[in-house]
């Protein structure tokens, strides 16, 4: 009896972790494709979709240390938009890695950034770390953070 | 050294995120910019103890050149012998709570002397805290650097 006892108890147990497994990687996915919709979507200058996944409190610093606020960013974004295509800025994601912690987790990457500023073509990478957060039923970014990679 | 260790220890211990009242929120913003000052006086002392007590082993520490570097990366680098801070403060912290996750912004301003030479740093950060097992501690940090 004892030993059907014990054997149930480990059952569960590895039960849960077996779950817990599943649940991490399945959020590991789904972070990954809300930062892939995040760059489609920054692309398109597809600025609702972008409000659906940033956090009305969001605190995002650009890589030179600017910082903005969400209505900013989206106005930015909706402005470089409306330019010719030429003049757009585009991404592309070089790495990506998230760490889950329960209902929070850590992106972060390397991006290659072009685009043109003062008539002139750059081309630059940029390490970056964005904070999701599981709340009302769906993950929102509530820190986006960037650095040019110097080495 | 001791001295830190134990602000710390009672600072990160003292329940936190479970109550998610304006004054449970308001307690945790306090004990956090207190936690970020532990960091900064840890920095200046070469307190790894202390900083291991702040930060999750799995942290993800971007630096401001763009550099990536795990927890133990990090301590090494702040345990540089080469390397002696001078002056180490944040200024214009911004406090975000989350229930059991936070996020604080601010400018970090770094002075010291590195390899006999002078330097000065001045950085903006943000730095992702997480409220887990009894505590307070930091998940990721990431500095972009400024102008002075």
């Amino acid at each position: 009896m004892k030993l059907a006892c014990v054997l149930l108890v480990m059952a569960c147990a590895i039960a849960v972790t077996a779950n817990a497994q599943e649940s991490t990687e399945a959020t590991k996915s789904k972070i990954i494709a809300l930062e892939q919709a995040w760059n489609q979507a920054y692309k398109s200058a597809d600025t609702r979709a972008l409000d659906a996944l940033l956090d009305n409190a969001i605190v995002l610093v650009n890589d030179d240390g600017s910082v903005q606020a969400k209505a900013e960013f989206l106005a930015a974004v909706k402005t470089a938009g409306a330019q010719s295509s030429s003049q757009q800025q585009q991404v592309a994601p070089e790495s990506l890695s998230v760490h889950v912690f329960g209902t929070t987790a850590i992106a972060s990457g390397v991006m290659r950034v072009k685009g043109v500023e003062g008539g002139k073509t750059y081309s630059r990478r940029e390490r970056f770390i964005d904070t999701w957060i599981y709340r009302d039923g769906k993950w929102v970014c509530v820190a986006t953070d960037a650095t040019p990679v110097l080495h | 050294m001791r001295t830190i260790g134990s602000i710390l220890l009672i600072l990160a211990t003292v329940p936190a995120g479970m109550a998610q009242g304006t004054a449970q929120s308001d307690s945790d913003r306090i004990r956090l910019l207190a936690m970020e000052s532990a960091w900064n006086q840890a920095v200046q002392q070469k307190d790894l103890k202390a900083l291991r007590m702040l930060l999750a082993p799995e942290l993800v520490y971007v630096d401001h050149d763009g550099k990536v570097m795990t927890r133990e990366q990090y301590l090494a680098d702040v345990g540089l012998i080469a390397k002696r801070p001078q002056q180490v403060a944040s200024e214009s912290m911004v406090v975000h709570v989350y229930g059991v996750v936070a996020i604080v912004s601010g400018v970090y301003r770094e002075n010291g002397v590195r390899e006999g030479k002078p330097y000065s740093l001045r950085e903006r950060f943000t730095d992702t805290w997480l409220h887990r097992y009894g505590s307070w501690t930091c998940v990721a940090s990431h500095s972009t650097r400024i102008g002075n």
